[in-house]
């Protein structure tokens, strides 16, 4: 069923309220529950983040909106809160950082499959494929050092083998900007898709950032080091395919749209009813906040936001493993290089390009990501399996 | 070489602040206001929240393969079996993450950047191997039962919480061979009771072959402690300078 989220008003701001029990609940089984709660779980959480990250950086810059913006961002904060809170303790930093790339991975996948724009499909394509080679490379080390299967974590959703080997991911920054859509002509789902995905990249550079250094291990302190680097590339990738003429209250009123359109999705196909709740929860939280901004654009700017909203939501993100997919893309799009906002491919590159020259500084002592997962192979149950089998038994 | 006990500007206890230590212990202890209740009120809200709570996770129900849960069903005589696969579960992924502590252990061996005592490379690598057949072992009494050997079951969920400090310890390049010997010994305590009680629940279960080769896998692990407490007691002493006293 379609959302009309300009009839639907959900629930007033003033009625959006927690208690300490309320946000912190039991948290999800890391064994029993499907890796799509999971992946739910952790994207909902970046879109929050993003949002009191855009809400924060849009109150430094607009005097007249810093009390709606404080108001709303406190709901979000708590929103935050109660779904970030529902990752179990038994799941390890490493084994969170697994997740955090098969949500990437697959959630990418559904929006490049998606994307009305051929040339924001191909900028995620791009990044998909990296992304999808640091699971490779995260397996790796999580079978190496803690002697885990990943695929305890994927359920078999997502393949682990090699994407655009991490260590020609790294690029100058001017290689890194994208063509940004333009706000006039975009569809809504192009927008919509743009802001989603730079909030996953984020998260997942800030977790990165957190975690890497509570590692003991040189190996995992490095990885982490590395693919973050990438996760901040992606970061300006794909913020820049935001059209920079939107107004400050254009990209609230499309963040809160883009909430209603990615809780809605989650609440379409959660299985957990326990969390299903939350998902509709929330989907009406962002309806009164979408309806708040809303007025705020009417009263403030003199504008119609109905003409800047999609009358229904598109369909909804499907939460679904796209291996067929990815496969055919690795296939495909795998030597691609980027050069300013264009892609070409590894042969086109010069070596005395700007990033083929940051490459080679940055890689000048050897690449973790290479090292860490030096003829790593996936099989089910471990590396050390293959190794058992030639074995004698006790 | 490093040497932990080397002494030097340690900052954490109070003789450190002599003056500001003083003051600050003082400070808490003068007529302020503190939180009201005692330490109970945490445990309360801990039973609550226990109350509430779903176990960690399920063992995966090994009539799922059915080929083999015949076979299986029979040979278990109509014992349930969720315990023991859950326990062989858990021993399958210790055992798997034992292999990488031994091979965390052999590189600091190798490294040579800290005193190894008695401890020699061929046995460390044996004892390493060893992990790896008894990882083998499980994986094939698993299929025996009709189980899935690549399922994270609840207590091999619990496994991987506990020894995620003692693969800190070990792949920390800052600790010494010794230090790295002390997590290993956790270990290898843990294991040795729980290959007992596999050997316990396998004969109680009627599954004579399988206890057999458990009985066999707990004896290794036996040596390995008897190896490893022998190291570890040797360093200690070496590092206290008791060495010679009981050599004499």
């Amino acid at each position: 069923m379609a959302l009309d989220i300009l009839r639907e008003k959900g629930t007033r701001l003033e009625d959006q309220q927690f208690d300490w029990r309320d946000l912190v609940r039991a948290p999800i089984s890391k064994l029993d529950d499907d890796a799509f709660t999971r992946v739910r779980i952790i994207l909902m959480n970046g879109l929050e983040a993003g949002a009191l990250r855009f809400q924060h950086a849009c109150a430094r810059m607009n005097a007249d909106l810093r009390l709606p913006l404080a108001r709303i961002r406190r709901v979000e904060h708590f929103q935050q809160t109660l779904i970030n809170w529902l990752l179990p303790p038994d799941q390890s930093a490493l084994e969170t950082t697994i997740a955090y790339e098969q949500a990437a991975i697959e959630v990418t996948a559904h929006v490049s499959l998606n994307e009305p724009d051929p040339y924001q499909a191909q900028v995620y394509r791009f990044g998909m494929l990296e992304d999808f080679d640091h699971l490779y490379r995260f397996s790796a080390l999580m079978d190496r050092l803690d002697g885990k299967d990943a695929n305890n974590i994927l359920q078999g959703y997502t393949d682990i083998r090699q994407g655009r080997p991490t260590e020609v991911e790294h690029r100058a920054p001017e290689d890194d900007l994208r063509d940004p859509y333009l706000k006039e002509t975009a569809s809504p789902l192009t927008k919509l898709h743009a802001i989603t995905i730079t909030d996953a990249e984020q998260q997942t550079h800030d977790y990165y950032m957190n975690v890497g250094p509570q590692f003991a291990d040189p190996g995992a302190r490095m990885l982490y080091a590395e693919i973050a680097a990438i996760e901040e590339q992606h970061v300006t990738q794909y913020g820049s395919l935001q059209d920079p003429a939107e107004s400050w209250l254009e990209k609230w009123l499309l963040h809160e749209a883009m909430e209603v359109y990615n809780y809605h999705s989650c609440m379409r196909q959660e299985e957990n009813p326990r969390i299903k709740s939350i998902w509709e929860r929330f989907t009406d939280y962002e309806l009164g906040q979408l309806h708040f901004v809303m007025d705020l654009m009417r009263t403030i700017e003199k504008r119609d936001p109905e003409e800047l909203l999609p009358i229904e939501l598109p369909d909804p993100i499907r939460f679904e493993s796209h291996r067929d997919y990815i496969r055919e893309t690795l296939s495909l799009e795998l030597p691609l290089r980027a050069q300013g906002i264009r892609f070409i491919t590894a042969d086109q590159e010069s070596p005395q390009s700007p990033s083929a020259l940051y490459r080679k500084r940055l890689n000048s002592k050897g690449s973790p990501s290479q090292m860490v997962a030096s003829g790593y192979r996936w099989a089910p149950g471990t590396e050390l399996r293959a190794q058992a089998e030639s074995m004698k038994l006790v | 070489m490093k040497d932990e006990n080397e002494a030097g500007m340690n900052r954490t206890g109070m003789a450190m602040a002599l003056r500001e230590g003083r003051v600050q212990e003082g400070n808490a202890w003068k007529n302020v206001p503190a939180s009201p209740g005692d330490e109970r009120e945490l445990e309360r809200m801990r039973a609550a929240y226990e109350g509430e709570s779903e176990p960690i996770g399920s063992v995966p129900s090994p009539a799922s393969l059915k080929g083999l849960a015949k076979t299986a069903l029979q040979m278990l005589e109509g014992h349930d079996p969720k315990a023991f696969i859950d326990r062989l579960g858990e021993r399958l992924a210790f055992e798997r993450s034992g292999i990488r502590l031994y091979e965390l252990l052999i590189g600091k061996h190798r490294a040579a950047q800290s005193p190894t005592g008695e401890a020699d490379l061929e046995n460390l690598i044996r004892i390493r191997n060893q992990e790896l057949a008894h990882f083998r072992l499980l994986w094939d009494s698993l299929e025996k039962l009709g189980a899935d050997p690549t399922a994270e079951t609840p207590a091999a969920d619990h496994a991987g919480v506990k020894t995620m400090g003692l693969i800190q310890t070990l792949s920390d390049p800052r600790s010494t061979f010794y230090q790295g010997l002390d997590a290993i010994l956790i270990a290898e305590l843990a294991d040795n009771e729980g290959w007992r009680m596999l050997v316990e629940l396998a004969e109680g279960m009627g599954l004579k072959e399988m206890a057999a080769a458990f009985r066999q896998a707990n004896a290794q692990e036996g040596m390995h402690l008897e190896q490893i407490r022998k190291w570890w007691e040797g360093l200690v002493r070496e590092e206290a300078g008791l060495a010679e006293a009981i050599t004499a």
